[in-house]
Formats: structure tokens, sequence, C-alpha cells
């Protein structure tokens, strides 16, 4: 396994811990780790209708798209054909990429806050994307 | 297919290759070919990019807060739903916040009572660009929602660069009470232009409690004062009405919480100016909140002046 590969799956394992971490402070509203200040503050960005997508919370997007990558990960490395996976791998996270757009859109023009834990998970995704990009001009 | 650089040798997979090497020519590094992309990479790459694209910009216009503050409908009478809803907010959900924290409660003063028509007289200074009236006025009209009738309430928002706060106008308020009278004044509009008149009798009040004369001012019968929105009303940015008005009556909503934590300590407030009346709300938990907890340091002017409501600055008001 290449350090491309070592370095994709480590990250998207990352993702899933910090992951695990925001939805029990959602669950159990208690964001004593994540509550910096007034404006940096997942308590103030759980509290918010807008944190909610269609009805669901967005941790639980998190919570199921880090698993999700960390197995296409898996995947993508030696461990499997590596040429099948990257059609998924990499549109999948520029997905995400763009996806959080929204979430940033969200956060900062609608609660006028920011949540620490969600904001790494959006930057975990872009430093995915960069790493599967390199790896695949390998 | 992929070849083997030293002895030529073709292998169907690039790992087969690589694993031929490593095996066969352990002392050459290995430095495999160049990965080929699959068929069709980039279109699925373009495709993906211009959905993605495509979906995050209707979600986000489809979240944009003008679809729920509608500026149309400011200055027209609130809906019945949201009438109900804030006039009839639950003791249960009253009493479930009658311990929640807020940030600033009524203050004593010891002024000669005021009255009008024989009745505690309850007397509101504001205005409709102000984000703190904004959230005083969520409070504010379930309290006097429980001692009489209450009505005239009109969709407001604070001012555009005021955080655009869903809230509600006294501008065309009317009340009626056995037990207080409530005189209300939008004193600026939501642009911040002068608006409703300040009486004479007013704006003594005013100048004596407050002489920044700030927004909003309360004066619950001169035994009260409160110069500021009872919480943050930053916990409103980006709700709709209908988003606030809904959850009244969820106590566990944060925003509920302040709004009704602010109106019990206002009901608390006049059931001590009105002779505890009626008994049935004013021997109920949430009109009994502990507001000597709440202890300015100073008296009640320093701490009205250090604690400044709203920016000092605005255009005096017009007087009578």
């Amino acid at each position: 396994m290449n350090k491309f590969s070592v370095s994709i799956i480590s990250l998207s394992g990352l993702g899933i811990i910090v992951a695990i971490i925001l939805t029990y402070e959602y669950v159990t509203a208690d964001f004593t780790v994540c509550n910096i200040n007034s404006f940096f503050s997942c308590g103030a960005v759980a509290s918010s209708p807008y944190s909610k997508l269609f009805g669901i919370p967005m941790y639980v997007f998190g919570l199921v798209w880090f698993p999700l990558i960390f197995i296409l990960s898996l995947a993508y490395s030696s461990f499997g054909k590596r040429e099948i996976n990257i059609l998924a791998l990499l549109p999948l996270l520029l997905l995400g990429d763009i996806f959080t757009i929204y979430l940033w859109y969200d956060q900062l023009a609608l609660i006028g806050k920011l949540c620490p834990f969600c904001i790494s998970l959006y930057i975990i995704n872009y430093i995915l994307t960069i790493l599967v990009f390199f790896s695949m001009r390998q | 297919m992929p070849k083997c650089k030293v002895c030529g040798k073709s292998f169907s997979t690039l790992e087969s290759l690589e694993q031929h090497h490593r095996t066969v020519h352990p002392k050459v590094k290995y430095t495999g070919p160049k990965r080929e992309l699959p068929k069709h990479f980039y279109t699925v790459i373009f495709i993906v990019v211009i959905v993605a694209v495509a979906a995050v910009g209707v979600l986000i216009y489809t979240q944009l807060p003008h679809k729920n503050t509608n500026p149309s409908i400011l200055d027209t009478p609130i809906s019945p739903a949201f009438y109900g809803n804030l006039t009839g907010v639950s003791d249960a959900a009253l009493n479930s916040v009658a311990n929640v924290t807020i940030e600033f409660y009524p203050v004593p003063i010891t002024g000669p009572p005021l009255n009008k028509s024989g009745l505690p007289e309850i007397l509101y200074i504001g205005g409709d660009f102000c984000p703190y009236c904004a959230g005083l006025r969520w409070s504010l009209a379930i309290a006097l929602s429980k001692f009489g009738n209450i009505s005239g309430l009109q969709y407001m928002l604070s001012g555009v660069n005021d955080m655009n706060l869903s809230t509600i106008t006294f501008s065309h308020v009317s009340y009626t009470s056995n037990y207080i009278s409530f005189v209300a004044i939008e004193a600026y509009d939501r642009q911040g232009n002068n608006y409703q008149t300040v009486g004479q009798a007013e704006f003594q009040l005013w100048n004596q409690y407050d002489p920044a004369r700030s927004i909003p001012f309360l004066d619950i019968a001169n035994h009260y004062i409160l110069l500021h929105s009872p919480y943050d009303p930053t916990i409103l940015k980006g709700l709709s009405w209908e988003q606030i008005y809904s959850q009244l009556d969820n106590s566990s909503n944060p925003a509920t919480q302040q709004i009704l934590g602010g109106a019990d300590a206002i009901i608390t407030a006049i059931c001590k100016v009105d002779g505890q009346q009626p008994a049935s709300v004013c021997s109920s938990p949430y009109a009994n909140v502990n507001l000597a907890a709440f202890n300015p340091s100073a008296s009640t002017l320093a701490y009205a002046a250090s604690n400044p409501s709203f920016e000092l600055g605005i255009r005096e008001a017009k007087i009578e």
C-alpha cells in the first residue's frame, strides 16, 4: 500500500471519528468540547432549525458520508481494483466538496455561527479530494 | 496492457506487474507505468460537478430568508394561527422555563405609581427597526396576554441592517384588561425614522430612568423597568415568524426558552404591581420568578447607563 492509500484511509477514518463525536454532542446536547465562543459554537448551530435539511439533522450526513468514503478508500487502495473505484471515489468526494458550499452558506448566512467540528469534517473532505486527485496522477 | 520494463513480460493488471517486479527484480527500483484513467472519467466528473452545483444552487435558493420574511406582509395583521400560538402559550410551557436563565430581568425602581384609567400602567417605548425591541415584544405580548386581551398585532422585521429579525409591532396594538393598562409607542419605524409621537408624560419617564433615551424602554407601573431585550435577540436570527410562533409551546426549543423566560420575568413583575391578580396567573410558578436574583451591581440608572440597550446617536424621538 503506498503512502497515498495510507493517508486516504487514515483521513477517512479520522472523518468517522469526528463525525461520531459530533453526533454524540448533538444527541446528548452537550457541546462543551465544541463551543469555543459565541461565534464558533456547535450548540448554537445545532439549536437552529437550519441545522436540518429535509428534516434530517446535518450530523447524520457526516455519519453516513465518512464510513462510505472509508469503504471506498479501502477499495481504492491496493486491496481493491483501483481503476474501478477511482471512478466512484473522486466524483463522490467532489460531490461532497460542492455540497459544503451549501453548508458554509447555511452556517454563515442563515445561522450566523460556525460549528468547528462540522468545519473540520469539510476540511477532511477537501484534503481527501486533493489526495485522491494526486494519487490518481501517480 | 502493462509490461515489465526490465524483462518485457506483459501482465493483465498493474498489481500483478508490481508483484512480478518485486519478486523477480528485487534490486531494481519499481516505477510502475502511469495509470490510465478509466474511460469517460472526465465526463463523469463533469456531470457530477454540474449536477452538484445545480443542486446546491436550488438548495440555497429555497432556503433564502426572503421566502419566509416577505416585507409585503409587514404592517399587516398577524395570521390567526400566529395570534393563537402567541396568546395561547400554555401554563405548562411557561412553568417549564421558570428556572431558565435569561440575560436581563426587570429591575426595581421607586417612583410614584404609574396608573392609567385607575389601573397600573405598563409603558413600552421602542422602534420597529430595533432588534432588541424585536426580542422584547415577543416576551411582552405573551406576558400581556395573560392579563387581558391584546389585539392589533402586526408583522414586523427589525431593520435590514439590524439582523432583520422576525417579530411583531405594537404600532396598532389595542389592549383591554381588568388588571393593568398598556401604552405602547413605536417611536421609530423600520428605517429608523421618527414614527409615533412620544407624549410629554411618557417622555418624562423615559428621560428620568434612561437619560440616554435608548430603546427599548419598558416601565412596569414605575416599580420595575427593563431597558433591554430580556434575552439576546440574535437567537431569532434567520428564523421566520412561523418557525418562532409554531414552537412557542415547545419549551425544549432554545429560542422558545428565552422568549418564555422573558415572558415569565415580565409576568412576575406585573403580578407584583397589580396586587397579584388574577390569582390563577400570579400563583403559578411562572409568575414567581426570583427577580431579586438579578442584582445589578450599582443603582438602576448606573446599570442602565452601562448597559445601553441600543446604540446611542439615534435621532431624537418625536416628542409631543
